[in-house]
């Protein structure tokens, strides 16, 4: 769970847009306003606003964190754009979309789908249990998913067991299956989150709707392409947001599975920015790193909320 | 209108997806109740019953003070985020203020900004005043983060209070302080649990912020124990599956016993009414 | 912290919003959950007396020491009775010992000796990398005078503390100079062998040759037994296995020279060792999916019984059941006869230039260097750094076997009888990332051994020249 799936939660309160009347008691100030906002605005400033505004101007200078700052322009941005490592941690974190957010989109889709509008009895038992890998600490999933994969652990176990012992590998060592095996943590940590969300929106679409397509004739593909799909538009849309940021973000499970190897085939942009600033001791660049993945990840969001057609 | 079928074919597979969900947390109890010290340790259910082993990874990777630190760090962090959260999105909700937009949509874009993207400065610049290396270096930051959140989720709610309430409160002469203490926080009590539970959750798991400010200190959270536990006993998988127990528990039993309230904040942002 | 919980701890929650998050606190652990909760009705305000440390000579005295050996339990194990022994040799003084593994240690080092938070000793890791950039950035204090007073030099030799610690005052040259860190043991890398498993597959000697040891791997991938129980994910096998291969293709001082950096260009050896390493990895000479586990995972597999070798550290006390079925050797050299190993101190003991009691920080250096603790090491199987000669008697009364007492007896020998090299990766800040990420790739056939001799000098050489230059 992270904060920045905050922007996906907001309660839809009635009249989100509404501006009101002044509600202030007759005597007061209105400016009172401010003293009641001052206090978590001062934090928010001090802390989140103007650290970050620090990272854009620092990612234009050459830093060790001890000695003299140098300023040296847009190079640190070039060297992005060069370093073969660089540009391959992006690439991997498209990777890790198709595992965080597609595949846990098309299997709660599916499951969807095929459940239709039937009403679930125990419900809250399998949200308990569906929610469960998304709320504890990604820590504690990265350690126990490295016993899963291990050479020796129950996934290449459990395949020798169904005699397919031939596809076990040494998962998190493999240079082409250690990435992959880091997305499947994400599809398994993911896909309850999408699944309960979709679910949940699936009841609110109006059963007139339905109706309207069965009389038109319309079969079970059509009426979830026609119906289902554009009814769950909001929710999809904000079931992306929280996925795909995760899938950008992503320091804990790297850090803890494979800290970027073998090799640097599971490197990811928020890995870097750690090893650049605290191991390396080349700030600058960390900093310009954090950057762009700040833009990658505002945009991303930006265009998921145009599409999904929510504005908040 | 749905056939038996169907109904039948969405239980097997709801279970299926709670099963796959499950399954690896029950292989994590039983192996950590297994026998220590194994390579490859069997999934022996008849073995799991080294109960010891929490004992033994609570005293080998100081466990006792890593939980007293996050709780400390956590509880302050929901407490302090909680009680500014509240003023804030009263008055971006219902006071008139020149700059009041302004300031909301200056909370949404911190919602954006990933932690990677400032936690550079803020790690050098803590430093600089002497608030690096301590339990402020890692609260302070994260009541920044929290009351961005904070406050556009109380916005959301007050604006969805009937504004009759309000009115009469103002009729009476209540001014605004009174307003939001007697008749729209006992109202808002449900919310104030969900965000506290939410802030709860993503505070304790936090691991890279608590990795960066404490680095120089013999503070460590639970999340950075097992951590540091993972890197020295590798591959020592019972105490780690006991480790990875001991870190989750506390989110885990706030989990089941509020429930409710957690998936009402979840759900309630993410599914149009 | 402290201060704020033991100011509002009486204070009783009192709105129903604070009952309520009572409940949720409640759940944790009840007592710190009302300390914590009724803080809110406290001061936000931070507070920055929180760190310091006032200690007047007649208070009581904490001395906080960092170690980096974390994961090595038989040595920490050594700490905690030197520590208790410390304690009781002064009273009044408490010793707070934390641990870190190699790789945390070095990560933060440099950050956490610039803030203000700092240990009062501390180990570190040799070379340019680690120590080289806390002398360059005076972070750490010299020791001469301590070891002076103290006359450290009867203890080591003045080899092994200069490869240690000793550092120009600029932290430019490496091996002369001020002295900066002492090591309490002494590390040296090397293979361990599988005698039960080699008298099955014929074989009655450890290999006095590459060329031997290249026909002994050969030997035992034809007999089915895993030649090298190797595991690369933590890097430092690769790291030392490279080294090693460098070292048998020419002369041993080639391993020195290169870690001095006295030239910006590596050695045509380096690409041999590369080849080397790759043909070992085609023929099938490691464990299937080395890149998966550590090296102390391939120690843990290797004392089970896995395998004719591993290669690691004296340090690396692994318990077999049957130890006299094993044995540690130095890796073999190009030429028979000839004895070279990587042999230093384990992580040497430095003092932060921000140290808050620098005194009695040396006298816990001297303490935990001093021969006449050498019956604690050796009691847990480490290599005492401060040979005093009765270092074989310690063994035969600890009843030590196999690999642990080839490790302590063996460490006076090497010294003595051949060539002592440091660890490769002191050369550069970033090359124990770049060796042991680039070795995986090597191994699995991701780059060619010329792209990764390409990968070692660009690091190498951009380093050198700037240490050189600057």
């Amino acid at each position: 769970m992270s904060t920045e799936a905050a922007l996906a939660n907001t309660p839809v309160g009635g009249g989100r847009l509404r501006t009101s009347p002044s509600s202030v008691a007759p005597g007061e100030p209105r400016k009172i306003g401010y003293a009641y906002v001052l206090p978590a605005l001062v934090m928010y400033v001090l802390f989140v606003l103007a650290p970050f505004i620090h990272t854009i101007f620092l990612s234009f200078f050459s830093w060790d964190g001890i000695g003299p700052q140098e300023f040296v322009g847009l190079d640190n941005y070039k060297d992005i754009w060069k370093s073969p490592v660089f540009r391959s941690s992006f690439v991997h974190s498209i990777v890790l979309i198709v595992f965080y957010a597609v595949i846990p989109l098309l299997i709660a889709l599916l499951l969807v789908s095929i459940m239709n509008r039937s009403k679930i009895r125990g419900l809250t038992f399998y949200r308990t249990a569906l929610f469960l890998p998304y709320i504890v600490a990604p820590t504690a999933v990265a350690v126990i998913w490295r016993w899963l994969l291990s050479p020796d652990g129950p996934i290449n176990s459990g395949l020798t067991a169904i005699g397919l012992g031939a596809l076990t590998r040494p998962w998190l060592g493999d240079f082409t299956f250690a990435l992959p095996a880091v997305g499947v943590v994400g599809t398994w940590v993911m896909s309850g989150l999408v699944l309960v969300l979709l679910l949940a929106g699936v009841q609110k679409i109006p059963t007139s709707l339905y109706e309207a397509a069965r009389i038109d004739g319309a079969g079970a593909w059509w009426e979830f392409w026609a119906v289902t799909l554009p009814g769950l538009r909001y929710e999809i849309a904000v079931v992306l947001v929280l996925t795909v940021t995760a899938a950008l973000r992503n320091f804990d499970i790297i850090y803890v599975m494979t800290s970027g190897g073998p090799g640097t085939s599971t490197i990811v942009p928020s890995y870097l920015v750690y090893q650049q600033a605290f191991i390396v001791g080349s700030l600058g660049g960390a900093a310009a790193i954090g950057f762009v993945l700040a833009v990658m990840i505002a945009v991303i969001n930006y265009v998921i909320a145009r599409i999904g057609g929510t504005s908040s | 209108m749905i056939s038996r079928r169907d109904q039948v074919l969405g239980y097997v597979l709801l279970s299926i997806a709670a099963i796959a969900a499950l399954a690896p947390f029950v292989g994590v109890v039983i192996l950590a109740l297994g026998e220590p010290g194994q390579i490859a340790p069997s999934l022996d259910i008849s073995q799991a019953t080294h109960f010891g082993n929490f004992g033994d990874v609570w005293n080998i990777a100081s466990f006792g003070a890593s939980m007293k630190a996050s709780t400390i760090i956590t509880l302050t962090i929901v407490v302090v985020s909680v009680v500014l959260s509240v003023p804030a999105g009263y008055a971006l909700a219902l006071a008139h203020f020149p700059g009041r937009s302004a300031i909301f949509f200056l909370f949404v874009f911190g919602l954006l900004i990933p932690l990677e993207a400032m936690i550079i400065p803020l790690y050098f610049d803590m430093r600089k005043f002497g608030l690096a290396d301590n339990y402020w270096s890692v609260i302070l930051p994260d009541i920044g983060f929290s009351v961005a959140f904070g406050a556009f989720w109380m916005r959301a709610f007050f604006m969805g209070v009937d504004r009759s309430l309000t009115e009469a409160a103002r009729l009476d002469g209540a001014n605004s302080l009174q307003t939001l203490m007697r008749i729209l926080l006992p109202l808002a009590k449900p919310q104030l649990l969900t965000l506290a539970v939410l802030f709860f959750v993503w505070n304790w798991n936090d691991f890279l912020l608590p990795l960066v400010m404490l680095a120089g200190s013999e503070i460590q959270t639970a999340p950075i124990s097992l951590v540091y536990f993972q890197g020295q006993h590798t591959t020592d998988f019972t105490y780690l599956a006991a480790g990875a127990l001991i870190t989750i528990a506390p989110v885990v039993i706030i989990y089941i016993l509020l429930q409710r309230s957690f998936t009402r904040g979840v759900l309630s942002g993410a599914v149009k009414d | 912290m402290n201060n704020t919980s033991a100011q509002v701890r009486k204070r009783e929650p009192r709105s129903r919003l604070r009952s309520r998050l009572a409940i949720v606190a409640g759940l944790t652990i009840p007592a710190l959950a009302l300390a914590a909760c009724s803080s809110s009705g406290g001061t936000t305000t931070p507070s920055t007396s929180t760190s310091a440390s006032s200690s007047a000579a007649a208070e009581p005295v904490t001395l906080w020491v960092q170690s980096g050996d974390g994961g090595s339990d038989a040595l920490l194990k050594g700490y905690a009775a030197l520590n208790t022994a410390f304690e009781a040799a002064h009273p009044g003084v408490t010793v707070k010992f934390t641990v870190k593994n190699f790789n945390d240690l070095v990560n933060t080092l440099k950050l956490q000796l610039s803030g203000s938070n700092v240990p009062d000793v501390t180990q570190v890791n040799q070379g340019y990398g680690s120590l080289g950039q806390l002398v360059t950035d005076q972070l750490v204090k010299p020791l001469d005078d301590s070891s002076a007073k103290y006359n450290w030099s009867a203890r080591q030799s003045e080899a092994l503390l200069n490869l240690d610690g000793a550092f120009s005052p600029d932290g430019k040259s490496m091996g002369s100079g001020s002295l900066y860190g002492v090591a309490a043991t002494g590390a040296w890398v090397g293979l361990f062998m599988n005698l039960d498993n080699a008298k099955k597959l014929g074989i009655t000697a450890p290999p006095a040759t590459l060329a031997d040891l290249e026909a002994d791997l050969a030997k035992a991938k034809d007999g089915g037994v895993t030649p090298l129980v190797y595991g690369t994910s933590d890097g430092g096998t690769p790291i030392w296995l490279i080294a090693n291969l460098i070292m048998s293709q020419g002369s041993p001082q080639l391993l020195t020279d290169i870690v001095n950096g006295t030239s910006a260009t590596l050695p045509p050896e380096v690409l041999g060792a590369a080849q080397t390493l790759k043909k070992w990895a085609d023929a099938g000479y490691f464990s299937k999916g080395s890149a998966a586990f550590s090296g102390n995972d391939a120690v843990g597999k290797f004392a089970k019984g896995d395998g004719l070798f591993t290669l690691n550290g004296s340090w690396n006390v692994f318990t077999a059941d049957n130890p006299a079925g094993f044995t540690l050797v130095p890796f073999p050299t190009g030429t028979a006869g000839t004895t070279a190993s990587i042999a230093t101190g384990d992580l040497p003991w430095s003092i932060p230039a921000k140290a808050a009691h620098p005194d009695l920080a040396a006298e816990y250096i001297n303490f935990i260097t001093d021969p006449a603790n050498n019956a604690t090491w050796v009691a847990n199987g480490q290599v005492p750094a401060s040979v005093s000669g009765t270092e074989t008697q310690l063994v035969a009364d600890s009843k030590i076997t196999g690999v642990s007492a080839d490790a302590i007896t063996k460490w006076s020998s090497l010294a003595k009888d051949g060539t002592t090299l440091p660890f490769p990766d002191w050369a550069t800040p970033t090359w124990y990332d770049t060796i042991s990420k680039s070795a995986q790739s090597l191994e699995a056939g991701q780059i060619t051994p010329e792209e990764f001799v390409k990968a070692l000098q660009d690091d190498y050489g951009a380093f050198t020249t700037k240490r050189m230059g600057g």
